[in-house]
């Protein structure tokens, strides 16, 4: 720990921070552009101004000096409220809004803008410049960014992420001095799969989502904390929406899972949350024909029936590696006690590639819950042949998809389709769902609470959203209500209450409980957690700065 | 059409990378800029492709420091480069006029390029060279205390 002194109050801070860092983690805020904590510091913005005195000097620098490249020392003094340090934030300011055309009631940044805020903040009330304002023109980049130039002021964050993180270099600064302009090289694309962090990262609003272009006003928008389930790295996000649509995802910072990044698959990757395809009630189908509407107790009537006539051990129950922890826990208790089958199976989408960038890998596992499944299936659980070889003894199923875009092999579709009885739980239609007598409508992420956990063992919770579509059940609740219809007295009332239980019942998840839990996860078999402090380093910056 | 280094341009590069570790080859880009310019007469986009391929950057990163010095040319220039300072000294020294003699002489405007293709004629900051100001450099070489006369036999000179 370092002693340093900040606008006349002495603190403790870590070691080795910038003092950007150093002030958010006692709470003052020092405006910046350029620098970013993950980034190399060129100091070009100097917005981050300070009055510094070096340990032992007899007094404070001559010139002010940029926080950003002052690394905290013991003994130094620091000051963000002097006259000297408001003028020359207001001088820097007067110089970074020359050119920018103030066009904030059409920008998509306007409401989360560090230019805007800080201007706000800390800007001059009035500006000396009368000359005309240089107009570069507005570029499609890639698939996913579009650059407005005339409001970029040129901080470069956004190259020096191509650079450090992405390690892809498709951005460069072409031209000097005022005819500076962020592109790209003739021809060539910002497509990496990390593209869409320069948009987080821009602090004005030149670079922006195509995405999310002109779908909304930043301060209608909802938000909940969630973990991106589009692979099993299991980056922590933001969900922000409206009107009961998802509109972005954004990543959270989380120094042990994503850092301040996620990548493009799992950012863009929620379209199908939105599709006006989503299964909103229960459908039944007869043979042959094409399925009708029914409601639930219709489907609890025919479960019970098909349990009586099958057998209960004759069902497979198969769980879905989308599942929660949670609903993976009730399944695995409803198959087992409820059923009393060994037929249990987890259906998976298959493995991808992995792609390693210089600072962010994507996993190959596309499914943001298989350790979780294995952990509390056990490792009797059918998945990939061995599971289509379990159906094909099985006579009936009850089946768990949620799974976007699953492709179902041949001769899996033939099996499903000589089971005497098969119910599907689904978010969309499906293959399975083309397959099923029973079409359930279940729920998406963002319409889910719970817990997934990564390829690190790490529980993590998501926040619901959004309500179930339509007549759609959380998954739990479906089951709790059909073991109680099969004769079980099941009676969990939150999915916290089966988190709980989970953690006192399989040994894997001893500890993992949502005090535990919490916004930053726990990785299984770490003991117990150490008290709550306050926030350090980086998380200190990213609650001050980041989304 | 590809561009590539001609074999002893080729043992040029090779000689100047051997001044920079290996790792750090983006180091030699000023002077592999300034080799293949020599060759090309410009930076062509098949130079600036060819000079990312061999200094493992990318074709951005190379376009960054093209047009980042302006004595990298993007587009084809005269066989004869005639550079004018126009800095303060020099304009105290009366350049205007060797400006206006050049421009009429040549029958071309400031960063134009006559239609023959031996001249291209550029204003330039200081030249290092106030002393004898005005000055103007013709390709590598400086010539100072210009008169219109002077310049007249500068240029008549030239092939």
């Amino acid at each position: 720990m370092a002693k340093i002194t900040i606008d006349g109050r002495e603190y403790e801070v870590s070691d080795g921070l910038s003092a950007v860092q150093a002030a958010a983690e006692v709470g003052v805020l020092i405006p910046h552009y350029c620098y970013h904590p993950a980034l190399p510091a060129p100091a070009n913005c100097r917005m981050c101004l300070i009055e510094l005195t070096p340990p032992g000097a007899p007094g404070p620098l001559r010139q002010l000096a940029t926080a950003c490249t002052t690394r905290v020392a013991d003994g130094m003094v620091i000051t963000t409220n002097s006259p000297r340090v408001k003028r020359g934030r207001e001088m820097t300011l007067e110089f970074l809004l020359i050119h920018h055309p103030l066009d904030c009631p059409t920008c998509d940044e306007a409401g989360e803008c560090d230019l805007q805020d800080f201007t706000f903040l800390f800007g001059p009330d009035r500006s000396k410049y009368q000359e005309a304002k240089r107009v570069p023109p507005r570029k499609t980049l890639g698939p996913y960014v579009e650059i407005f130039k005339t409001r970029c002021i040129v901080c470069t964050r956004c190259v020096r992420f191509t650079e450090e993180i992405s390690g892809t270099r498709e951005l460069c600064l072409v031209n000097r001095g005022v005819h500076d302009e962020i592109d790209i090289y003739p021809g060539r694309e910002l497509n990496n799969k990390l593209s869409g962090n320069v948009v987080d990262l821009c602090p004005v609003g030149a670079l922006l989502s195509r995405d999310f272009l002109y779908r909304s006003r930043p301060w209608f928008l909802q938000k909940v904390n969630s973990i991106c389930p589009r692979c099993s790295k299991g980056c922590n996000i933001t969900v922000e929406y409206r009107d009961g649509e998802v509109v972005r995802l954004r990543p959270r910072y989380n120094g042990e899972v994503n850092d301040f990044w996620m990548c493009d698959d799992g950012r863009f990757g929620y379209h199908y949350l939105n599709s006006p395809q989503r299964l909103r009630r229960p459908m039944v189908r007869q043979e042959g024909e094409e399925p009708e509407p029914t409601v639930w107790p219709q489907f609890f009537d025919a479960m019970e029936r098909a349990v009586g006539e099958l057998g209960g051990e004759q069902f497979a129950v198969v769980a879905s590696a989308w599942n929660t922890n949670e609903e993976l826990y009730l399944i695995r208790r409803f198959a087992d006690e409820v059923l009393r089958t060994k037929r249990l199976g987890l259906l998976a989408a298959p493995i991808g590639q992995e792609e390693r960038f210089p600072k962010f890998v994507i996993e190959g596992d596309k499914n943001p819950n298989r350790t979780g499944a294995q952990l509390i299936l056990g490792e009797a659980v059918s998945t990939d042949d061995a599971l289509w070889e379990m159906l094909a003894e099985a006579k009936g199923a009850l089946i768990f998809g949620g799974i976007p875009e699953l492709s179902l092999p041949e001769r899996a579709r033939e099996i499903l389709a000589g089971l005497e009885f098969l119910a599907v739980v689904d978010i969309l239609p499906s293959e399975l769902t083309a397959l099923a007598e029973w079409i359930l409508p279940g729920t998406g992420f963002t319409e889910k609470e719970g817990c997934f956990t990564n390829s690190q063992r790490r529980v993590q919770a998501l926040e619901r959203a959004m309500e179930p579509l339509g007549n759609a059940l959380p998954e739990w609740q479906l089951l709790s209500y059909l073991a109680n219809v099969l004769g079980a007295d099941w009676s969990y009332s939150s999915v916290r209450q089966i988190t709980q239980e989970l953690a006192e019942t399989v040994s894997a998840f001893e500890g993992a409980t949502p005090e535990t839990i919490g916004k930053r996860g726990y990785v299984l078999g770490s003991g117990p957690k150490p008290p709550e402090t306050p926030l350090k380093g980086n998380d200190a910056y990213a609650a001050m700065f980041w989304p | 059409m590809a561009f590539e280094f001609t074999p002893d341009r080729w043992e040029r590069f090779q000689e100047i990378l051997s001044h920079y570790p290996p790792e750090r080859k983006q180091a030699a880009m000023l002077p592999t800029l300034h080799l293949a310019q020599e060759q090309n007469g410009y930076i062509s986009p098949e130079v600036m492709e060819y000079v990312a391929q061999l200094l493992d950057v990318s074709p951005a990163q190379v376009l960054d420091v093209v047009t980042f010095y302006p004595m990298f040319f993007q587009e084809p220039v005269g066989k004869y480069i005639v550079r004018v300072c126009h800095t303060l000294p020099c304009a105290l020294c009366g350049c205007r006029k060797i400006i206006e003699h050049l421009t009429e002489k040549l029958g071309i405007g400031m960063e134009e390029t006559t239609p023959d293709g031996k001249f291209t004629l550029l204003g330039v900051e200081c030249l290092a060279a106030c002393n004898q100001g005005p000055v103007m450099m013709v390709n590598e070489e400086l010539y100072g205390n210009l008169t219109p006369e002077k310049v007249d036999e500068i240029l008549d000179g030239l092939e």
